[in-house]
């Protein structure tokens, strides 16, 4: 178990980052950490990932094998994506996870060097490094940004397998990381650490506008929850029941009169 | 051994950055000037290549500690469990880049010149080389006229006497 103790960072001449971080990180689920900008979640981050030193405090029980990707995986390096995996999974003792990248849907050249890769591509890179090794810990910053939506899914789908045997902590500002199964919602504040509850997944929704003669019996027949307003009646559904809601809508004699985002 | 591996890796990467090439380019050229006509006989045109490879290898090594990008750097540290590794392996591709450019700045004379350079001399110039502040000392060819054979040729180390 990763234990943070008493952790404070101050940056030269500037205001207390952390002040007091306390926290035992253990497998099981992943840890993920929220916070507003500036409000020293990389700094918590880079410190857990013993890549930075706290001001006072410390961090026991860190793994031998830690995975970091930093908030912005840096697009410009000279060697080759399979090079520079081959490179860190050697300085880790581990071999590399052959078929990570291209399960992350990779598309850039694998020979080439990494500085002619898309921002997507690099970041794919940053993650293979850091889940592809077998480390005991893994410490993602800001993983989600700039993954296409494929992309997203199969890192959820890897942080849930690796979950179970790997401390996994993560920052997102992107919403995804309130659907990761099992995991544990914390929010940092003033410098400190507390309990946060889990965000509701933002869900997108379409509104439709219905023509009917009976709006209040279509409504009723449609089962789901709307609103009649002038005759016309104002419904709100997941993209992918839209269809199926519509189809049924038309059937029942209504026209329809908008569809768009909610 | 991680500290090995982070060597090569760093190795790998400065090898593919374009700085390193301007401490090594402008060795090079200094090599190319001393030794272009007749320097005189070893060791003492050592003295004056010697003079110039102290401060490029100090930049060549400054240059292959800093040749990694900053967050890259987070990453490395954070895969070997610590600054210590990188820190010597960092010391390692130093020590490799600049031993390097020593042996050149030592070879090079020796293939150059048409004079005899016993490997005693050799040894004895490696020996200097590594104490830095104790010059390579004349050994009076030029105030005798000697090796140079009087064509002019300038005496590169400070009279000690």
């Amino acid at each position: 178990m990763v234990r943070v103790e008493g952790v404070h960072k101050r940056y030269r001449n500037g205001p207390p980052v952390l002040a007091g971080v306390d926290l035992a990180l253990a497998p099981g689920g992943p840890t993920v950490l929220a916070g507003g900008n500036g409000s020293g979640k990389s700094t918590l981050l880079r410190i857990v990932a013993g890549c930075a030193l706290p001001s006072a405090g410390r961090v026991t029980g860190r793994p031998a094998v830690v995975g970091y990707l930093p908030d912005r995986f840096p697009a410009q390096l000279r060697l080759p994506a399979d090079a520079y995996l081959r490179h860190l999974a050697r300085i880790r003792g581990t071999r590399p996870d052959p078929g990570l990248l291209a399960r992350f849907g990779f598309t850039g050249p694998r020979r080439e060097p990494m500085a002619g890769l898309s921002k997507g591509n690099a970041q794919k890179v940053g993650l293979a490094q850091a889940l592809g090794a077998g480390a005991g810990l893994v410490v993602l910053d800001e993983p989600w940004a700039g993954l296409d939506a494929a992309a997203a899914d199969t890192l959820a789908d890897v942080l849930g397998e690796a979950s179970a045997g790997t401390t996994v902590l993560v920052t997102d500002h992107t919403g995804r990381a309130a659907r990761l199964a099992g995991a544990r919602h914390l929010r940092l504040r003033d410098g400190r650490v507390e309990d946060a509850p889990a965000p509701t997944p933002v869900v997108p929704a379409v509104a439709i506008v219905l023509r009917c003669q009976d709006p209040e019996q279509v409504r009723h027949r449609l089962g789901v929850p709307g609103r009649v307003e002038d005759g016309r009646l104002h419904l709100r559904a997941v993209p992918s029941d839209s269809d199926p809601l519509l189809f049924t809508a038309l059937r029942l004699g209504c026209s329809v009169e908008s569809v768009g985002p909610a | 051994m991680t500290a090995v591996a982070v060597a090569r890796y760093l190795l790998a990467d400065a090898v593919r950055a374009q700085r390193v090439v301007l401490p090594v380019v402008l060795q090079v050229a200094v090599l190319a000037v001393l030794f272009g006509g007749d320097p005189g006989r070893l060791p003492e045109p050592w003295g004056a290549s010697v003079l110039t490879l102290y401060p490029i290898a100090a930049w060549l090594a400054l240059t292959v500690a800093h040749t990694e990008d900053p967050v890259q750097r987070d990453v490395t540290v954070a895969a070997a469990g610590g600054v210590g590794p990188v820190a010597a392996g960092t010391l390692l591709v130093a020590l490799a880049s600049d031993l390097g450019l020593a042996v050149l700045s030592v070879v090079w004379p020796v293939i150059v010149t048409p004079y005899p350079a016993p490997p005693s001399i050799v040894l004895t110039a490696c020996w200097r080389i590594s104490r830095p502040g104790r010059p390579v000392r004349r050994s009076g060819c030029c105030a005798r006229g000697r090796g140079s054979g009087g064509r002019g040729v300038p005496c590169w180390s400070a009279p000690s006497s």
